[in-house]
């Protein structure tokens, strides 16, 4: 099966199995290097990328559904100026997820974020998502590294910041 | 360098493989059957290995296929190998291996029992005939496996007749050795680049040396680059501790007798350094007249059980310090009144392990009590606990607190044959640039460490203290990076190499080569097994839901002391990792209540002594464990000696209420 879809921010053309995971495709394909979670079944959570802004993880998500998609992975994520904010905000409040987790999380963080931006954009400000959504959207990530209060406060640094770019899109 | 020549290389005609392994524990192979005839495709077993079927691991070893025998459940069978991964792993579903299960007479048959290792001072049968009473119980470590998602890579390729390797490993060395034995190769001959890795349970410590020498011998088989992955979890030895003491007149304990049992799975590795890890741990901090520890060794079926995270020290300090919470609590008395009270600086437990004086421990545990509230917490709970009815659905949760401290060591134990060959070695190059040699991975966090260390003593810009070309051509043998990246003892060698280099500086012409091994680091600073420079005191409240029959942990408080540190900030994040990290392994969940507190309260401060510092990782999981256990026991009026919690467990000790 032929794909185009956009990796990284780079248009790439594919040919692969339509139902290889995503996750494959980046290690064996693309060969992303931070890319190293072969679990399949979605259990461990160490997969996470951002697919058209919204994290997923790449083991679930089958090659036919990259048609004409956005893949960000944490890789394409770190040469962003939005990681800044993100690793401020770490620094910031002293909590910063274990070297398991790290891309997941942050990505995790990163789509959070962007919804601030979107609701920065529109009619309503207050889309920030409450702290339990925010629980609830980093528990794709299994890792029992931080606590629910590590989390929250990490957001609330990183929303600071991005709010501060008043920036609308990448 | 590895990432490099990897880059250049033509991935295009990679090989991908994977282990086939044994889905029974024990038993016989009685035939394996192909895939289908495909040129793509080929298979490695044991009849392949052109060099030692074996893994060695100093003085133990294991083999690397199964020959025809099965030992353990996971045991490598055969290897296979193709263009991509995907189609490998469709293709390995056409291999059928036929077993044969071992009868249950066999079964019981093969397990070994070794003969048991004892420590003792004290006449122990003099001193339990003069006591007044006797305190027995048992305490079970059941944490076993680390997560299965936790895939090890490792690509190898052919360059000049020298066969590279590139993984990530806790122990370069080890890959190499391996690598050349089972290849039959010389060592020279096998080149080892690790990569970057995190391996919080030590899963990088053996599982990359059987994967290498997998890929080498496809390697040398098809002349490609092969990459081979695999996910199988590291394996830790379940410990069953039983604890019997003997009490005066007054409760307090006079002697105690341990013994504690450790099944090392198929083929026991590093037991000698086992027992003492084991021993550091059991050895209470209250005083005795009399102790008698016995550590029991069996082999089982299991997979070959080594390292996780330690060796055996956090499951033996867990039972000593919820042994102390559970005779508090036989003597009506509160718990960190009671340790206050008794923990002091026994002379009989200087031979194993060497601590801080006892009276910061005391200052410890007075600070984390008076911030936590622990004595009107405990008396509440207390109070919950001896009413008629203590757990009922109505008021649908029954709460507890639990404190626990302790010591936390590193490294191996002092006359270790592991510090033997351990080496790290220095050079001043004429740039005013420092270059480290250690196999020790350079991401690693003792890295800021050392890097803290040279800049202190050389006075050397930390930008200019650099790491050496890591590959197994260029390093030198630290031996393997465990037991909390063995902090003491790996700072102590850098400290001496800086000493070298101190002493010839700007006398002798650059570049100044200073090399230190563990052993002579280590020489003459203490005489104990173990030495500490840390104390440690946690306290957990948390609550039970009857109806849910989850346990949730309400609040953690702890208080560090160490004797020297620079890092104060990383050690309180990484404090934090390791309390989530071992609340989840205990199967214990931290709450978020909207607009509450924040969950934990974590403090840490340097007493500012000039010695090394000592890690309290394996300690703290204790402390976590320990807490959990004499935390339930209070909300479930119950002896909770078994960690992870179970909901069995819990179901079970509200029958026995009701």
């Amino acid at each position: 099966m032929k794909i185009n879809c956009t990796i990284d921010n780079k248009s790439i053309s594919l040919t692969v199995n339509s139902n290889k995971p995503l996750n494959l495709i980046l290690m064996e394909d693309v060969e992303a290097p931070n890319m190293d979670a072969r679990c399949r079944d979605g259990f461990c959570g160490n997969c996470v990328v951002l697919l058209n802004d919204e994290a997923v993880l790449s083991c679930l998500i089958p090659a036919f559904k990259l048609k004409g998609a956005r893949v960000l992975t944490f890789d394409g994520f770190k040469r962003t100026r939005f990681w800044h904010d993100l690793e401020r905000a770490y620094e910031d409040t002293g909590s910063h997820p274990c070297p398991h987790c790290y891309a997941s999380k942050t990505l995790i963080f990163e789509a959070l974020l962007q919804t601030i931006v979107k609701s920065d954009e529109g009619p309503s400000r207050d889309e920030e998502p409450s702290e339990e959504t925010i629980v609830e959207e980093i528990a794709l990530n299994r890792c029992p590294c931080l606590d629910a209060h590590e989390m929250i406060d990490i957001f609330k640094a990183a929303a600071t910041y991005r709010r501060r770019r008043r920036v609308r899109r990448y | 360098m590895a990432d490099k020549l990897n880059k250049n290389l033509d991935t295009g005609d990679t090989l991908y493989g994977i282990v086939i392994r044994s889905t029974i524990e024990n038993g016989t192979i009685l035939g394996i059957t192909s895939p289908k005839q495909d040129e793509r495709f080929f298979m490695i077993g044991p009849e392949d290995v052109p060099g030692g079927n074996r893994v060695a691991v100093y003085d133990d070893e294991f083999p690397l296929f199964a020959s025809s025998e099965i030992s353990y459940r996971g045991q490598p069978i055969v290897a296979l190998f193709g263009p991509d991964m995907e189609t490998v792993e469709i293709k390995s579903r056409e291999i059928e291996i036929d077993f044969q299960l071992a009868t249950e007479a066999a079964n019981h048959d093969l397990k070994h029992v070794h003969s048991p290792i004892s420590y003792s001072w004290g006449s122990i049968q003099e001193v339990f005939d003069q006591s007044e009473s006797s305190f027995e119980r048992t305490y079970v470590d059941r944490r076993v496996w680390t997560r299965e998602d936790t895939v090890t890579r490792v690509i190898s390729w052919l360059d000049n007749n020298q066969l590279h390797i590139e993984a990530p490993t806790q122990w370069p060395f080890h890959v190499r050795d391996t690598v050349a034995e089972a290849c039959g190769r010389t060592k020279k001959s096998v080149v080892i680049s690790p990569s970057s890795h995190f391996s919080p349970k030590d899963e990088k410590l053996l599982i990359p040396s059987v994967l290498a020498a997998i890929a080498g011998i496809a390697t040398i088989k098809t002349g490609q680059r092969v990459e081979i992955g695999s996910r199988f979890p590291t394996y830790r030895s379940p410990l069953t501790i039983s604890r019997k003491t003997a009490l005066d007149a007054q409760g307090s304990p006079i002697a105690e007798e341990v013994e504690a049992v450790v099944d090392q799975g198929a083929f026991p590795l590093f037991t000698a350094e086992l027992f003492k890890q084991i021993l550091a741990g059991l050895v209470p901090l209250y005083d005795l007249k009399a102790f008698s520890s016995t550590v029991r060794i069996v082999e089982s079926h299991n997979p070959p059980s080594h390292f996780f995270g330690d060796l055996g020290y956090s499951s033996a300090l867990y039972s000593t310090e919820a042994h102390a919470s559970a005779l508090a609590r036989n003597k009506q008395s509160n718990p960190s009144n009671w340790r206050i009270k008794h923990y002091v600086d026994g002379t009989n437990r200087l031979e194993v392990l060497e601590t801080l004086p006892s009276n910061k421990l005391r200052d410890l545990i007075e600070e984390t009590c008076a911030i936590s509230d622990f004595a009107r917490h405990h008396s509440v709970y207390e109070l919950q606990r001896k009413t008629k009815k203590s757990i009922s659905t109505f008021l649908n949760y029954s709460r507890g607190i639990g404190i626990s401290c302790g010591a936390g060591i590193s490294g191996f134990s002092l006359d270790s044959p592991l510090n033997t060959a351990a080496k790290i070695s220095i050079t001043l190059n004429t740039n005013n640039k420092i270059e480290i040699n250690s196999s020790f991975h350079a991401s690693r966090k003792i890295s800021t460490l050392w890097r803290a260390t040279i800049a202190n003593e050389l006075s050397i810009e930390r930008e200019n203290i650099l790491f050496i070309e890591p590959n197994t051509d260029q390093m030198v043998d630290t031996g393997p990076d465990v037991l909390s990246l063995d902090v003491e003892r790996s700072v102590m060698m850098i400290q001496q190499c800086c000493d070298g280099i101190k002493s010839k500086r700007f006398k002798e012409p650059l570049p100044i080569t200073e090399s230190a091994t563990a052993k002579s680091a280590l020489s003459g600073t203490s005489k104990a097994m173990f030495s500490s420079k840390n104390w440690g005191c946690l306290i957990i409240e948390l609550e039970v839901n009857t109806i849910t029959l989850e346990v949730q942990v309400r609040r953690v408080w702890g208080r560090f002391s160490f004797s020297n540190t620079t890092e104060i900030n990383r050690l309180r994040v990484k404090f934090r990792h390791i309390i989530n990290t071992s609340l989840s392994e205990c199967n214990v969940i931290p709450i978020h209540r909207e607009g509450g507190p924040p969950l934990m309260d974590i403090q840490v401060n340097t007493l500012g002594s000039n010695s090394s510092p000592s890690s309290a990782t394996s300690a703290l999981r204790a402390m976590v464990m320990a807490s959990c256990a004499a935390a339930l026991s209070q909300a479930l009026n119950c002896d909770a000696t078994a960690m992870p919690i179970t909901s069995e467990d819990i179901i079970g000790y509200l029958r026995r209420e009701e």
